[in-house]
């Protein structure tokens, strides 16, 4: 290693380049630690000297870590060993805006307020706010997958998060994801996405926005327990409601809180919560009203309501200066992040109060309870080491409460260097192997932020279980399997088909071998609600569906699958059992291996149970239609929906569909409402009224549910054609829709999902020439195989260079002596 | 000192000022903000290398924007100030600035002399002369062109009698903006309140910022002499107003002029203040858009202020007053900030004129000459810079 070539170097890229001792001690810290000053710090403002940078860093043997705001409460942008830092602060330009795809491309040093700021204007925002969001970059914001108050309702960034363009460990730039943040292959977004700068530097990213919603309802009320308070948002999480905020604050906290707002707290007040609602002006007074009734009827006392958005302000202002006041109380303090599944928040209070008292500290609570998202605030006096050392025990308690409660040891602050002890509480060795073998895959040389988010120590493998590395094995799924079996492998059929509902926390455990039928069947008793797969036929295994990432309506309003698979269990090709993730939405520990499976094809290794979101069942779903006339612009119509004052679940451009109300030669425009049913008459007028000045004219098409069937009999009657050739899902963003759309013969059936960036190509012998090609160049990927499906024709096809590479490592680190089959890459098009 | 180490040890580095700081939006540089600045001054203190020491002190603008978004409230422009203190005791001071300062502030006569040589150097054509010959540094380019005969000039001060109304005239307006001191006059006569132009010094915030507490203290009690008895003090610049405003703490340690000091405070009011209280009908504006620069000193250095200054705006008939990104964000002239920072004060000037352009207004109103100097720099035959008082006045001078 050679400090003064390196610099040299790193000097000849253009970038600024810091080298005094002064400036460089600057780099050692973070918002809450402290570590080595760098070797040099440099400031890229493009792409290309990141690359650069990164190639010298590695040609000089000395690692390279990523910082951007360092608003860091894990440590994860600290230096244990001589590093250089790469700061990404002047990467911080806003590269591309369009409103009516509701897509951003910004570069990681822009702050997640700025990127908010220039969203206003359009009506449109990004969902993720941490509670740094003024000055966290969103570069930081992918690489700890933040969340923030707003869980509950729109997730986190990993959520939003479509496509990057990431510096590898090697210095090759490579871009990643697509449209809906799906491209043929694997899912590496969600992979980059929550890696902490170890896999690779984010220098672009594309994320999804949403739609500004126009009313907001506040209010603050009082329980006389933290456990009365948490069984309020239990009763709130199943109820249907989706509030946009549940923050819960206990006595400790209250006290500040209300310290703030000028507001005696009544001696029986325990627990503070502060609930918002958001929506449209006819579903909003009806949400707040019902909330309302729910949180009194669980024993809310106190009730203050919003009136104003000033008042409004303060209320969040008293919120956030909660945590602040705790100095009063007690010096330092430290903050906590666990999550525990919500159906455990009465438990984990419990047991946090039980912590409290057993070793003699002050912990007081302030959390998004919606997601169980836990921030326990320690209070100590650094000066009395007793009593440091208990906050520190107390910490350590907590974690492992939260562990034990099915729980998670970090919910948005990420692991860094803070939690590396307990990601082997949360993991077994094996699963923290396999994380480790992907980071020893794509940075064999340990040159990006080394040391962080997964623990290093972790024992060699021994051979177990049933896969042995000269097997060769296709894992079988409902009866499909893409590739398609060849004699020489065995098949794998996944045969788990647990079913494991915790009620309180909308989510389950799905065996894979489950069919959507039964789990359609089994949740639906429940009033529970599989918003995935709504178009496949019934005897679809859920592996098979993970397997494809086939596409459907209502990801406008429930996300994608791979946005709701949390955790799993996996058979790798060396035949262990993994379990990466776990049962809660909020969850940063580790690699995201679950969301490779995602569209995997069975080539990373058998899938055997996830554990899913699920949600209740609206009270009222139904589909509107309306014919698109020949010269309307994608573009007029994608931005009269997203102006339009009503909330839209799924937007479907549908044509060669010969199904009942729809013919097969024009375009038809599908919108699914839902919601109470006496408000969807209103809101299918609002949209009505919206449309009209384009000339279109909507109309009832009937119950979703109807609706889904006549599609999926549809579908099914062609999946048994013998001239059945196959579907292939394209990726397409919605600004190239019109052109594809061109290529393909008006009997074409055809489904595009704007939402999803996808349209899924259903191809037969009468309507496709055979053998021919996909027309035009967009990315596919197929996702079912029929009888005539034309041996030339290629299964998948990929959009950029190098990401076959990036893949084919990715399946060496699970699967290294290639159990499974390979992804069947036909050509990249570049 | 005990509270400035204080306050140095409540920082936490949360990080929270980095959205607020307009050196940092420009470097992007750690050591540039205020998290980073405190961490040198805890772990280094000032008696690390000059070049650094003084980095991390001098390239503050002193806008006080971090203070006014750091949860925990650290006061930051008093802790460089401190700093700045410290190095100007030990004559560690960086720049030619505080020397000149110490030699012209206590005397206004000499600062007269300098004002005409800066007019002689312009009517004389020796700097065109030396612009065509490329031998000037970039600052040249800053020093205001075409400067008129000050106002002071032209019309004499004196001595306020008991009661009356005080215009505290402002070096800088007095030398480059006197059309903007004679709106102040015109529109306090025409409104039955005509003012007596105080014989006062510098108010002393310059040399405060330099690091001469000392100066500022000495031209303090001056200037509390002389105004004592007076009434309402007045004072068109934002700079000023805050610097009298604050004499208590100035002086705080001063047991005998602390009281006179807390006296004279209450009696002064900024422009837009007073034209509030009084109730002034403003004449026909200049332009049919305004939108409101709000200098630093006024917004975060003087309670109401910016209330004060927007209410008389959104008074005047005939008006449309537009919302700018960042109007109470620093231009980066600073007072003389951008002579010694040429590069970053006109990287955030530039930023501000950006935002303005975004408004599209015709006119940029503010209450402060070095913030008027600065923003009309980047603004050459796009907007008309104004201060509060040629609005009011209905006439913008020449």
């Amino acid at each position: 290693m050679s400090v003064s070539s390196l610099i040299r170097g790193l000097l000849g890229t253009g970038a600024k380049v810091l080298t005094r001792p002064g400036d460089l001690s600057s780099y050692r810290y973070d918002a809450q630690g402290e570590g080595l000053p760098p070797v040099a710090v440099i400031l890229p403002e493009s792409t290309h000297q990141v690359s650069r940078a990164v190639k010298i860093s590695r040609a000089n043997g000395i690692p390279l870590v990523a910082r951007g705001a360092a608003t860091n409460l894990s440590g994860a942008a600290l230096l244990r060993e001589p590093a250089v830092v790469m700061s990404m602060v002047r990467m911080n330009r806003l590269l591309h805006l369009s409103p009516f795809e509701g897509v951003a491309v910004v570069q990681p040093g822009m702050t997640n307020w700025q990127l908010q700021e220039h969203l206003r204007p359009y009506g449109l925002f990004f969902p993720p706010d941490p509670a740094s969001y003024r000055v966290s970059s969103l570069g930081g914001n992918i690489a700890l997958n933040a969340g923030g108050l707003r869980g509950f309702k729109y997730g986190v960034t990993g959520n939003y998060v479509l496509a990057l363009e990431v510096v590898l460990a090697d210095g090759t730039v490579v871009r990643v994801g697509g449209p809906g943040g799906w491209a043929p292959g694997y899912d590496l977004p969600g992979l980059f996405t929550g890696s902490e700068g170890t896999l690779g530097i984010v220098t672009e990213a594309t994320l999804q926005l949403s739609p500004l919603k126009p009313e907001t309802r506040t209010a603050l009320c009082f329980f006389d327990s933290p456990e009365a308070a948490g069984e309020a948002v239990q009763a709130v999480i199943t109820s249907g409601l989706l509030p946009l905020t549940l923050e819960l604050l206990d006595r400790t906290l209250l006290e500040s809180a209300l310290r703030y707002l000028d507001m005696e707290a009544e001696e029986t007040y325990e627990a503070l919560l502060l609930s918002e609602v958001e929506g449209y002006s006819h579903t909003v007074e009806d949400d707040f009203r019902d909330l309302l009734d729910l949180l009194s009827s669980k024993g809310a006392r106190g009730m203050r309501v919003a009136s104003s958005q000033e008042e409004r302000d303060r209320l969040w202002a008293a919120r956030r200066n909660a945590a602040a006041g705790v100095t009063l109380i007690k010096p330092n303090f430290s903050n906590e992040d666990v999550t525990v599944p919500p159906s455990q928040l009465v438990n984990m209070l419990r047991a946090v109060r039980q912590t409290s008292e057993r070793y003699g500290v002050i912990v007081g609570n302030v959390f998004h309870a919606g997601d169980g998202n836990f921030h326990p605030i320690v209070l100590y006096d650094g000066s009395d080491p007793d009593e440091t050392r208990r906050a520190d025990e107390a910490n350590h308690e907590i974690t492992r409460l939260a562990v034990e409660m099915g729980g998670t040891i970090t919910g948005e602050h990420g692991v860094g260097e803070n939690k590396l002890w307990a990601m082997k509480s949360l993991y077994s060795p094996e699963t923290l192997r396999f994380m480790y073998r992907i980071k020893e895959t794509l940075d064999p040389h340990q040159c990006l932020n080394p040391g962080k988010a997964i623990p290093r120590q972790v024992s060699d493998l021994s051979q177990e279980g049933p896969v042995s590395p000269d097997q060769r094995l296709w894992v079988k799924g409902g009866g499909l399997s893409i590739p398609p079996p060849t004699p020489d492998r065995d098949c794998l059929e996944v045969e788990d088909r647990r079913l494991d509902l915790d009620r309180a926390s909308l989510t389950c455990l799905l065996g894979s071998g489950l069919t959507l039928a039964e789990i359609r069947e089994a949740l639906g008793t429940e009033g529970l609600f599989f918003p995935w797969g709504r178009w496949e036929p019934g005897s679809s295994s859920l592996g098979g569906l993970v397997g494809r990432d086939v596409s459907g309506p209502g990801r406008q309003q429930y996300r994608g699958l791979a946005d709701s698979l949390l955790g799993s269990e996996i058979l790798t090709g060396t035949g262990h059992h993994i379990h990466p993730g776990g049962r809660t939405m909020k969850n940063v520990a580790g690699f995201n291996i679950s969301r490779l499976m995602v569209g995997s094809l069975g080539t990373l290794g058998a899938l055997k149970w996830g554990c899913y979101r699920v949600f209740t069942q609206p009270s009222d779903r139904e589909w509107f239609r309306t014919r698109i006339p020949r010269d309307l612009s994608v573009e007029d119509i994608l931005q009269v929906l997203l102006e339009a004052d009503t909330h839209i679940t799924s937007t479907v451009w549908l044509r060669g569909f010969d199904v009942d109300g729809l013919d097969k030669t024009s375009w038809w425009l599908l919108l699914e409402l839902e919601g109470r049913t006496c408000r969807l008459r209103e809101a299918s007028q609002i949209l009505g009224q919206s449309l009209e000045p384009l000339g279109l004219k909507l109309e009832s098409w009937g119950g979703s549910e109807e609706g889904d069937q006549r599609i999926r009999r549809y579908l099914e009657g062609i999946h048994s054609l013998p001239s059945y050739q196959g579907t292939v899902k394209l990726s397409v963003w919605p600004r190239d829709l019109a052109g594809l759309l061109k290529e393909f013969s008006a009997s074409q059936p055809l489904m595009v999902f704007p939402g999803e960036g996808a349209a899924q190509l259903i191809l037969t012998e009468e309507t496709s020439e055979p053998g021919r090609e996909i027309p035009g160049n967009a990315p596919y990927s197929v996702i079912r195989q029929g009888p005539a499906w034309p041996s030339d024709l290629a299964l998948m096809r990929m959009s950029e260079p190098f990401l076959q590479e990036t893949m084919a490592k990715l399946k060496s680190a699970l699967d290294p002596a290639s159990v499974f089959p390979t992804l069947p890459f036909a050509r990249c098009n570049w | 000192m005990s509270q400035t180490k204080a306050d140095i040890n409540l920082c936490n580095r949360c990080g929270y000022c980095q959205s607020e700081c307009p050196v940092f939006r420009e470097t992007g540089l750690e050591r540039m903000v205020a998290r980073g600045r405190i961490d040198f001054l805890r772990n280094e203190g000032a008696n690390s290398p000059d070049a650094l020491i003084k980095d991390v002190l001098y390239d503050c603008t002193l806008c006080g924007k971090c203070a006014e978004g750091c949860p925990l409230g650290v006061d930051v422009p008093s802790i460089i100030l401190k700093g700045r203190e410290q190095l100007q005791r030990e004559r560690r001071t960086p720049f030619l600035m505080p020397a000149a300062m110490s030699l012209l502030l206590p005397r206004p006569q000499l600062l007269r002399f300098g004002s005409a040589a800066l007019r002689l150097y312009d009517a004389s054509g020796l700097r065109r002369l030396s612009g065509w010959l490329g031998v000037l540094p970039g600052q040249e380019g800053l020093l205001p062109r075409r400067v008129g005969p000050s106002y002071r000039s032209r019309r004499p001060a004196g001595t306020p009698s008991r009661g009356q109304l005080t215009y505290f005239l402002g070096c800088a307006t007095d030398f480059f903006y006197p059309q903007v001191a004679q709106a102040v006059e015109e529109v306090l006569t025409r409104s039955g309140r005509p003012a007596q132009l105080a014989l006062n010094h510098c108010c002393g915030l310059p040399a405060l910022v330099y690091g001469n507490r000392d100066l500022a203290e000495e031209l303090a009690r001056k200037n509390i002499a002389h105004l004592e008895g007076a009434g309402t003090v007045v004072t068109d610049c934002a700079t000023c107003a805050s610097a009298l405003k604050d004499y208590p703490r100035l002086l705080a340690d001063d047991p005998t002029w602390l009281q006179r000091a807390q006296e004279l405070s209450r009696r002064v009011m900024g422009f837009s203040e007073l034209m509030l209280e009084m109730e002034v009908q403003a004449g026909q504006p200049p332009g049919d858009t305004a939108t409101i620069h709000y200098p630093c000193h006024l917004v975060r250095h003087q309670h109401m202020a910016k209330d004060c200054l927007h209410g008389v705006l959104q008074g005047m008939k005939g008006l449309e007053l537009r919302p700018m990104t960042g109007a109470d964000e620093c231009c980066g002239g600073a007072g003389t900030y951008v002579f010694n920072h040429p590069r970053l004060g006109q990287q955030i000037g530039s930023r501000k004129a950006d935002w303005f352009r975004q408004t599209g207004a015709d006119l940029l109103v503010t209450e402060c000459p070095a913030c008027m100097s600065q923003l009309s720099r980047f603004l050459p035959g796009e907007a008309r810079v104004l201060h509060t008082a040629q609005l009011v006045a209905g006439r913008t001078g020449s």
